[in-house]
């Protein structure tokens, strides 16, 4: 038999989509239906008009409501936006058993104090996820549970966002007539997708390439060792086109996914064709121009990342890579841009393991949507049987 | 909040404590224990026992990042509740370069406003160091709010040129007397409101202007002509350095003085200390008065070396020059160069869209278009 159906529901800059799913008795995930409309009201990742995003929502419901012939009454919403933050936590007691030696008890008192974080008023956590335990000077310890010590130490990775700008995402799917399951930070999704045990264990970060944000996460010993969103993403370069070569906002969308980047720019002084249409009247730019303009971003973005990055420490511990995810992955050459920048390997990241409708389970832009099924999957599954307890440690951990 | 952070830090610390002034609380951080046994500062934080077994880091900024690591949870308790933290270090060295940049990222992450002062390695103590200390300059310059850097007179540039044969010991003391004094100044300045108040978000813009790597004189002078001494001084320095101010992004002139202080005296200063400045480069001016200075005064002039961003201007094509000559000769149209500067801050599509800052740049405005870059012909 396979599991009750859950839905999962993102809100994107440039699409919106909702997808139905169920788990089969083999652990592959099945997709049974697919809704996708362009977006509109969303603005890097943050809703800006509410009602227009109000009837993209609506209308992908329906969509994926009558293909997959389930009744939508709960959502799981995949969030982002600029707002969302990543603090390291710490926690350490002692401990007090006769032997040194750490119980249950110890893990559990110890988990609650690094999750106990002080946040200005505005805002909440969003996800609170284990990293590793430190036994006296031991570092990297996965289980202490039975180990000897003096002095136990866990590390979690809180994430945390403005409370008003989720609860607007809920409300939308309120104001949708459904409720709201659960959130989660959309490039933890994207890694539950693509990621492999493989992966998670040499390290790698798997950048969201959307087109609002870029949300990257960043595996290092099979814990998430840093993540983050920064609120620039593939309309920045559309809107970067289309201001400094003075051209329509369409011409330079399709001019991004067609010429891309390169590094490599001093030899490209032919002209590119830009096409007449509506009121324009066609135009011809030099491909350098459009390299550079692309490249100056691109770089600019990648560095941002890069140095939160190096202030954990962490660049040499990326030896699978970078996986690439979310609709800016299909811009010509970006996969050695960015491989040959960070001097690592880099792959488009696909969803793994997904059977059911083909459009969905391909592509790396339904990586977020399809990692948020899992999500769901899990968490109904725990939630029903053993609480929220640690639940996390088991979804993103190992 | 003072906190010294590493060997130099240390010493600095105890140059400030030898003074007789009320400053902020004092910290000193190190790994090395028999290190902090000799500070003088009330509050002593030990990291990294578990990595160094309570020893110096040898020089290794790696085990300096891990040794803050380690006692993360206490630098995150020492940084609680603090407004302004003010982190002093030498680079080059384990502590003072690896965990400096974590301590001002958590001590941002509490909430404080963070001012790096560092100080490069001199120049004898070998390129690798260097290449440390301009490591460490990035990431801690990502991490604080704002980062003075300053290179230390070499033995040969010191102003007095009876210090060419001074020993070493009062040498590195000087040095770290210098150092104190700059921060004393400083930290008047940001603390004393009123008067010509230099605050945090001036400070901030002209280093912002200045670039990342800042230079700083001080001169100290009493008496009569105090003021024209202080001029004196202070362009010796900055011949010293090799420093002039016509290439400087921006500039910030620092007084402590007694009460009796004159407008005519800051007047000489500035006219003369700013005399080869382009007319529109930003300077800031900032007062504070200090009751028991008796007539002694202090001026720090804190300026940026060579603006590296500024776009260059644009080289006329000699055949444009060359057709001009000629009338009779039909040029081809060229196009015309899109005036960036008019798009400075231009949006586009994100025109009503709440922007989103990094370093005070703001992210929705084409990174070309910051970035000063023109279109090819």
């Amino acid at each position: 038999m396979a599991s009750f159906p859950v839905v999962a529901l993102e809100m994107g800059t440039s699409k919106v989509r909702a997808l139905v799913g169920e788990e089969r008795e083999d652990g592959y995930l099945m997709v049974i239906g697919v809704g996708e409309a362009p977006s509109r009201g969303v603005r890097k990742g943050e809703i800006m008009d509410f009602e227009n995003a109000l009837a993209c929502a609506e209308s992908v419901l329906t969509l994926a409501e009558e293909q997959s012939k389930v009744s939508i009454n709960y959502v799981n919403m995949v969030i982002t936006g600029g707002h969302i933050r990543s603090v390291i936590n710490r926690g350490t007691v002692p401990v007090l058993e006769a032997e040194g030696e750490i119980t249950e008890e110890a893990i559990e008192r110890v988990s609650e104090m690094a999750r106990a974080i002080s946040l200005p008023n505005d805002r909440d956590v969003l996800h609170t996820i284990h990293q590793q335990f430190y036994v006296d000077d031991q570092e990297g310890v996965v289980n202490p549970e039975g180990m000897v010590g003096a002095r136990l130490t866990a590390s979690m990775l809180i994430m945390h966002g403005v409370r008003n700008r989720v609860v607007t995402f809920q409300k939308l799917a309120q104001s949708a007539k459904v409720d709201v399951d659960s959130c989660a930070f959309s490039g933890l999704c994207a890694a539950l997708a693509v990621l492999t045990p493989e992966q998670k264990e040499s390290g790698c970060v798997v950048l969201d390439l959307g087109a609002g944000t870029t949300d990257y996460v960043v595996y290092a010993d099979r814990c998430i060792a840093a993540a983050g969103c920064i609120a620039v993403g593939g309309d920045h370069i559309t809107n970067d086109l289309a201001m400094v070569l003075n051209i329509p906002l369409q011409q330079s969308e399709k001019l991004k996914i067609d010429v891309g980047v390169n590094a490599d720019k001093a030899a490209f002084e032919q002209p590119v064709i830009i096409p007449p249409s509506g009121g324009f009247s066609g135009r011809s730019v030099r491909l350098r121009d459009v390299y550079d303009i692309i490249d100056a971003r691109l770089d600019e973005l990648l560095d941002m990342i890069m140095a939160d990055i190096e202030r954990h420490g962490l660049k040499k511990q990326l030896g699978a890579g970078v996986v690439l995810t979310g609709g800016g992955a299909y811009m010509k050459n970006v996969v050695p841009y960015i491989g040959d920048k960070w001097h690592m390997p880099c792959a488009i990241g696909r969803p793994k393991n997904v059977s059911g409708i083909a459009v969905a389970t391909e592509g790396p832009e339904f990586a977020a949507t399809i990692g948020m099924l899992r999500y769901a999957l899990r968490h109904s599954d725990e939630s029903s049987r053993q609480g929220l307890k640690g639940f996390f440690t088991r979804l993103f951990g190992r | 909040m003072i906190v010294g952070v590493g060997g130099a830090g240390l010493h600095v610390v105890n140059v400030l404590l030898k003074q007789d002034m009320d400053y902020p609380p004092m910290v000193v951080v190190d790994t090395d224990g028999r290190a902090l046994e000799h500070s003088m500062a009330p509050q002593r934080l030990q990291i990294g026992t578990g990595v160094t077994e309570g020893l110096s880091t040898g020089g290794d900024a790696d085990l300096g990042r891990r040794a803050a690591n380690e006692d993360f949870v206490k630098i995150r308790e020492l940084f609680s509740d603090t407004d302004m933290v003010l982190l002093v270090a030498g680079l080059g060295g384990g502590v003072g370069s690896g965990a400096l940049p974590v301590l001002a990222q958590t001590a941002r992450d509490e909430g404080a406003l963070v001012i790096s002062m560092v100080s490069m390695p001199l120049a004898l103590e070998g390129q690798d160091r260097r290449d440390v200390a301009d490591r460490a300059i990035e990431l801690a310059g990502r991490a604080s709010h704002t980062m003075i850097c300053h290179e230390l007179p070499e033995a040969k540039q010191q102003d007095d040129p009876d210090n060419q044969d001074a020993a070493l010991p009062s040498v590195l003391d000087a040095t770290a007397q210098l150092v104190g004094l700059r921060i004393r100044v400083l930290w008047k300045l940001l603390e004393q409101p009123g008067l010509f108040s230099v605050d945090f978000a001036g400070l901030r813009h002209v280093i912002q202007e200045a670039g990342r790597r800042c230079f700083m004189f001080t001169a100290e002078a009493s008496g009569k002509n105090r003021a024209s001494l202080i001029v004196k001084r202070i362009k010796q320095q900055m011949t010293g350095a090799d420093i002039t101010l016509e290439e400087s992004g921006g500039v910030m002139l620092g007084f402590l003085g007694p009460e009796d202080l004159t407008l005519a005296e800051m007047e000489l200063i500035v006219r003369e200390i700013t005399a080869d400045m382009p007319a529109g480069t930003r300077r800031q001016i900032g007062v504070a008065l200090e009751s028991q200075a008796r007539s002694t005064m202090q001026a720090i002039v804190l300026a940026g070396g060579k603006n590296e961003h500024k776009p260059e201007e644009p080289a006329t094509p000699s055949d444009v020059t060359a057709g001009a000559k000629r009338p009779g000769y039909l040029k081809s149209p060229i196009q015309k160069e899109i005036e960036f500067d008019t798009m400075k801050g231009a949006r586009g599509r994100f025109n009503n869209v709440e922007p989103t800052f990094h370093n005070g740049e703001d992210l929705d405005t084409p990174t070309y278009i910051r970035r000063g870059m023109k279109l090819s012909r």
